[in-house]
């Protein structure tokens, strides 16, 4: 019986067919953005790596490392959210990155202990306000939102959103938990209506007047603003932005980002991926494509970015991010914050 | 057609197609009166035995016991001597010999006429088969009926096409459960010649259960009478109707009166007394309460004074009488209506 | 029965297989709600403790008021669209009838979720009058009104969607007895308003019952559409409990609760229906005919026209507009993502489809060949589970049921892989157990109209009963079991709560699909799965309701 090997163009076709397929890297990601897709592709056209991308939500893809620890089906693991990051780490799924680049290219706060994950976007949890309607003093902080004079006038999304529960987590690790108590419910008694649909919805809906003031999401700032219809983009231009501070440090942000699995199969593909996302040139392109801060301070933000004012992100907060998840879920819970 | 001599007792027994049911017993879970008790009755080979009795009185009990989808609490049930079931063995329904047209017919919808005849006859060439139901459709009247279907059949139709059915694989013993019930009374009468005859033709022992009189009278070699789950009487009908063993077995047959006089026996027939005028004296008098018409005959309703139900007395149709009117009443025969000493055997509600 | 308290011995073999295959499917069904009721029972660790505290002391007072809310409100309008509707449409024939009867059971193809989503663009037209009251009156008037518009929104929404169910109970219920009994009433001189109000409705009173019972349940059992719309009934409670929090033993605990009043309302439901009258069914059954005056003819239409225009035709519009908003994006879209979803889905319901009936059939037509008390117990029973559990509850029990017994094998054996708690397998086990209950309705109301004497005919001509059931009940079936088969269906589509709570890794179906476009908020995006959703289910409405499932009483 002729085997693959009898003749020799056939073992070579089978040994580059073999070679082929080594170039890939699996990916875990949390994202699904359309960017990534541009983004992966111009990093295969470059290397020749191949990506591929299994999408779930954070939680998921955490149950689905535990129970694959033994033989890890992935390469990469990639979230839009610190605290899972911290999560998987303490779960002892990531492995160290040991990558010079990385290390240059993103800043410390903004990296895993242990060198275990690093960022590759930022996005800020920001103030939106109706500029035709709101007159005089804008609120400066996050606590100031929480004060009576605000009721009835606030909008902001569910507390089951992971961007929520790291906010909450941010005041808790800033100001104790009691001032984070006070905050969430002097909060609750603002909404305009309780939380329902996504940040876009709470943009929207400032717009149509249903109240003056949301916090969202800078990312959604831009997918408003080159929205799909023209009321995405009227509501885009009828509000303002202010980058509130939180307590003495800066803006809420949290980030995007990726560690390498422990154990992965191409775990050297995986870094490469990771140092394509933090170099320059795609981080400038993710500020274009997506409105997402880049991590690097080399970066100069976009002109739509500058427009939002300086940011002064709050990057100390980043490690405690995981740390106040749980504590956070309950303070909502506690004070009916749905 | 309906004079019949009845074979002798041992010959009876060891034919292929004679039943033989013995202390028959069943009773119903969450009922405290047992539906069938100590049933006993033979039929004789390719004979016709009706069964009647009131609702209640265990009929259907006994043809669903014969089936096999009653288990019996005792007894046996042995058909051309193989025992069908006894309390060491219990054939399982389809594999009884025993056909069974119900009372709706029940063809199936989706079949036509040529499958609904052959269902029973699978393991027939299929040669065998069309000639079977050729047969059996010129015999109930209905050739060239194969392609149809029983949506598209009459009442009447359908119920020959249903004994047909039961009839295909010639099984030795065929149920009639009140098959003509939903019928007029002329199909009902024309269907009753015509499944006799069918079944002397194809000698198949039968048990036709009934709650209409004249089918069981007519067609029947002989009759079982019912009551609470025993049979009270079993003869031929013209012994039936001439010594019924009490009022109940009586009064399945026809009219009658139950009179609780010391004069004369406890009940009568309508068609025993005559009306006669008040002055000629009667045993007893009364009002005239109501008259009903028959065409042949009329029923007039006499009420007794010192008797709460009227008396019902059966005269010729021509006889004019005013309601209202007070009447006497004459007993029309001297014979006294007496039950005659039975045997043993019918006492013990023993057919046979 | 083949025959009553008999020796083992004369069963046939089939007939033990039989009955042997309907006890375990049986059971199997009943698994998931047995062991949410253990949790009842079970004590929970220090940590689900504070977490079920928490829930118990914040959460749960609010999410049993709004769920009442809704469910109420929601029945209440579905009555109002749907028994009119089913009344005109039985008594009087008009032109166009039989369009309009196929039309008004459709809204049943349109998930609710898709059509809260459509709603908000409707919804942001209150606004201005929201704005005007909080002008004028202030914040407090406007935070009350804002709440109870929205009550109201959702309330319509599901009324509008859901009517479906009280339509169809009502149109079995007013046929037959009800126009017999109806026109005995118009004969002795009432009117037909009359002779409605108090024979027909009382009469009809038990099926309609069962209806507005099946649309408390998928008010109760949504998801989407209620968080959508920023409400937190017991099922999203259950859902953050669970995904949110990651509590696993507290949502048991939570969802045992729930079970135990939705078996209260089952409870109640069936003894309304207990006490109904048995149908009469009489096959000379008329119509009253033509609408005699003109205002009898105008109701007839409105009432049709109403329902259809807001549980079919303005969301149709409202998907329409959105397909015309996201050609600008026809480039951007991912045909992949969908044409994989769109398989998923199909597999999905295929294979639920299948063994849902296929059990329904084994176990039902076990119950009706024996006489073992209990296992008409449990053929009833499985047909409840599904019936009366939210969905979530379902998945949760499932999930238990599923880590129990993953545990028993070790994950690498080709078993263990098999039998992962993330597998295909389980999502499907759930699915089946939730929409059993539909498939084995409607075979149960087949097999109850052929007589038992139809059995006996043939066992008498020397069949066993299985070899009748194949030749005999199973061809009467079909259009039961296609009337079935259709309604599974369209469900299996439809679900979202089910497929977000267990898919297995990386399986999208299309409900899934479209609530993460929501959720990322490429909202136009979701146009094209969910007018695949939609028109696949409205397929197969159209088809049952063409083929008449509703009148079974006829054969061939």
């Amino acid at each position: 019986m002729k085997t693959r090997f009898s003749s020799p163009i056939a073992a070579i076709a089978f040994f580059v067919g073999f070679l082929a397929q080594a170039e890939e890297v699996r990916l875990y990601s949390e994202r699904h953005y359309d960017a990534d897709k541009e983004v992966f592709s111009e990093f295969t056209d470059k290397t020749g790596i191949e990506v591929k991308v299994v999408k779930a939500g954070a939680n998921e893809l955490i149950a689905r490392l535990k129970s694959e620890k033994n033989s890890p089906q992935a390469d990469l693991y990639i979230t839009s959210d610190a605290a899972s990051l911290t999560k998987a780490s303490k779960a002892g799924l990531l492995a160290p990155l040991k990558s010079e680049l990385i290390n240059a290219a993103v800043p410390q706060a903004l990296r895993g202990k242990q060198d275990t994950w690093a960022a590759f976007t930022m996005r800020g949890r920001i103030l939106v306000y109706a500029k035709d309607r709101v007159k005089g003093q804008l609120p400066k902080s996050y606590q100031d939102l929480a004060s009576p004079e605000y009721r009835g006038n606030l909008l902001i999304r569910s507390s089951t959103s992971k961007y929520n529960r790291s906010l909450l987590a941010s005041i808790i690790a800033i100001q104790g938990k009691a001032k984070a108590i006070q905050w969430a419910t002097g909060m609750k008694n603002n909404f305009a209506r309780p939380p329902q649909g996504n940040d876009r919805d709470q943009v929207r809906a400032v717009a149509k007047g249903i109240a003056d003031y949301a916090i969202v999401n800078t990312y959604y700032l831009g997918l408003l603003k080159n929205g799909e219809s023209q009321e995405d983009r009227d509501a885009h231009a009828a509000v303002g932005v202010v980058l509130p501070t939180s307590g003495d440090r800066g803006t809420h942000v949290n980030i995007s980002g990726g560690g390498i699995i422990k154990g992965a199969k191409n775990s050297s593909n995986a870094r490469k991926l990771l140092e394509y996302l933090v170099s320059e040139k795609v981080q400038k392109k993710y500020q274009r494509l997506t409105s997402e801060y880049a991590v690097s301070t080399k970066v100069e933000h976009e002109p739509l970015q500058k427009a939002w004012g300086e940011i002064n992100p709050d990057l100390e907060s980043i490690h405690d991010l995981g740390i106040y998840d749980q504590e956070a879920q309950k303070i909502f819970n506690m004070v009916g914050w749905k | 057609m309906v004079g019949v001599s009845f074979p002798k007792r041992n010959k009876m027994m060891t034919s292929p197609n004679s039943l033989a049911v013995e202390n028959l017993s069943v009773s119903y879970p969450d009922s405290k009166e047992p539906a069938l008790q100590k049933v006993t009755l033979n039929v004789a080979a390719s004979s016709i035995l009706s069964i009647v009795g009131a609702s209640g009185s265990g009929k259907s009990t006994l043809l669903r016991a014969l089936c096999g989808l009653e288990s019996p609490a005792s007894g046996t049930i042995k058909l051309g001597g193989q025992v069908l079931c006894s309390s060491a063995k219990f054939v399982r329904p389809d594999r009884r010999k025993i056909g069974l047209v119900s009372q709706s017919g029940d063809l199936f919808p989706h079949l036509n006429v040529f499958q609904n005849l052959g269902y029973g006859l699978t393991n027939w060439r299929r040669a065998d088969r069309k000639t079977r139901c050729k047969e059996l459709l010129e015999a109930i009247g209905l050739p060239n009926f194969e392609k149809r279907f029983p949506h598209e059949l009459s009442g009447g139709e359908k119920q020959r096409i249903a004994l047909a059915r039961a009839l295909a694989p010639r099984p030795p013993l065929l149920l009639l459960d009140e098959p003509f019930s939903n019928l007029d009374s002329n199909l009902r009468q024309s269907l009753r010649r015509l499944t006799a005859d069918i079944l002397r033709k194809e000698k198949t022992t039968t048990i036709f259960v009934t709650h209409h009189p004249e089918d069981a009278l007519s067609t029947g070699d002989s009759i079982a009478v019912m009551d609470s789950g025993t049979i009270i009487q079993c003869d031929t009908p013209r012994n039936l109707w001439r010594n019924p063993v009490s009022p109940v077995a009586a009064s399945l047959f026809d009219q009658i009166n139950q009179l609780p006089s010391s004069n004369f026996p406890n009940w009568l027939r309508a068609n025993e007394l005559e009306l006669v005028e008040e002055s000629h004296g009667g045993f007893t008098s009364g009002i005239i309460h109501e008259i009903e018409f028959f065409g042949k005959t009329q029923m007039v309703y006499v009420k007794i004074q010192n008797n709460l139900t009227p008396v019902i007395v059966e005269v010729a149709s021509e006889e004019k009488y005013q309601i209202g009117s007070p009447i006497s009443i004459k007993r029309k025969r001297l014979k006294a209506i007496q039950s005659k000493r039975l045997s043993t055997e019918h006492k013990q509600g023993i057919c046979f | 029965m083949f025959f009553k308290k008999k020796p083992f011995h004369s069963d046939t073999w089939g007939l033990r297989l039989w009955k042997f295959l309907a006890w375990a499917l049986g059971l199997t069904l009943l698994a998931p709600v047995l062991v949410i009721l253990l949790s009842l029972f079970s004590s929970l660790s220090p940590d689900s403790t504070e977490a079920w505290q928490q829930i118990s002391s914040f959460l749960l007072k609010d999410a049993i008021k709004e769920t009442i809310i809704l469910v109420i409100g929601s029945c209440v309008v579905a009555s109002l669209l749907g028994i009119p509707a089913a009344w005109f449409i039985e008594n009087f024939d008009f032109p166009g009838k039989r369009l309009l009867s196929i039309a008004l059971v459709l809204p049943l193809a349109i998930p609710p979720f898709i059509a809260a989503i459509i709603s908000s663009d409707l919804r942001e037209k209150l606004i201005p009058f929201l704005i005007k009251i909080r002008r004028e009156e202030g914040v407090e008037s406007f935070l009350w009104w804002e709440e109870h518009l929205r009550y109201g929104c959702l309330i319509l929404l599901f009324g509008s969607l859901l009517y479906p169910y009280v339509f169809l109970a009502g149109r079995s219920a007013f046929a037959g007895s009800g126009i017999i009994m109806g026109e005995a009433g118009r004969m002795l001189g009432r009117s037909p308003w009359r002779v409605f109000s108090s024979i027909q409705l009382p009469l009809a009173r038990p099926a309609l019952a069962a209806g507005i019972f099946l649309v408390a349940m998928e008010v109760i059992n949504d998801y989407g559409a209620v968080k959508h719309f920023g409400f937190n009934t017991l099922t999203v409670t259950l859902f953050t409990t669970w995904f949110g929090m990651d509590q696993i033993e507290t949502a048991k605990k939570l969802a045992s609760w729930i079970l135990i009043s939705v078996f209260f309302l089952v409870a109640l439901e069936h003894w309304h229906r207990g006490r109904a009258l048995r149908s009469l069914h009489p096959e000379g059954a008329k119509s009253f005919g033509s609408p005699s005056s003109i205002i009898t003819r105008i109701a007839c239409y409105l009432s049709c026209l109403v329902p259809i225009s807001l549980g079919l035709i303005l969301p149709l519009f409202g998907l329409i507009d959105w397909l015309l908003k996201s050609s600008s994006i026809y480039d951007q879209i991912d045909w992949e993502e969908i044409i994989t979803a769109s398989r998923h889905t199909l597999i999905l319901a295929l294979s639920s489809t299948v063994i849902c009936l296929a059990t329904a059939l084994i176990i039902i037509g076990a119950a009706r060949f024996s006489t073992n008390p209990i296992l008409r117990v449990i053929s009833k029973f499985s047909t409840v589970a599904g019936y009366a559990c939210p969905g979530t509850v379902i998945a949760l029990g499932v999930m238990g049921f599923a880590v129990a017994l993953g545990n028993q094998f070790p994950s690498e054996s080709w078993i263990g892989r098999l039998l992962v708690p993330s597998g295909f397998i389980w999502l499907l086990f759930a699915i089946v157990t939730r929409y059993f209950s539909i498939g084995s309705q409607m075979v149960q109301q087949g097999l109850a109209r052929q007589n038992k004497s139809l059995d006996q005919s043939s066992f008498s001509l020397g069949k066993t009963p299985t070899k009748t059931f194949f030749r005999i009940n199973l061809p009467l079936l079909k259009p039961s079991i296609l009337g079935g088969a259709t309604l599974v269906f369209v469900d299996v589509c439809k679900e979202l709560p089910l497929c977000l709570l267990l898919r297995p890794f990386d399986f999208e179906t299309l409900s899934t699909l479209t609530y993460s476009k929501v959720d990322q908020g490429a909202i136009y995006a979701c146009a094209i799965p969910s007018l695949f959703l939609i028109s696949v289910s409205m397929l197969g409405l159209i088809i049952v309701e063409l083929n008449g499932w509703r009148k079974l009483s006829k054969t061939k």
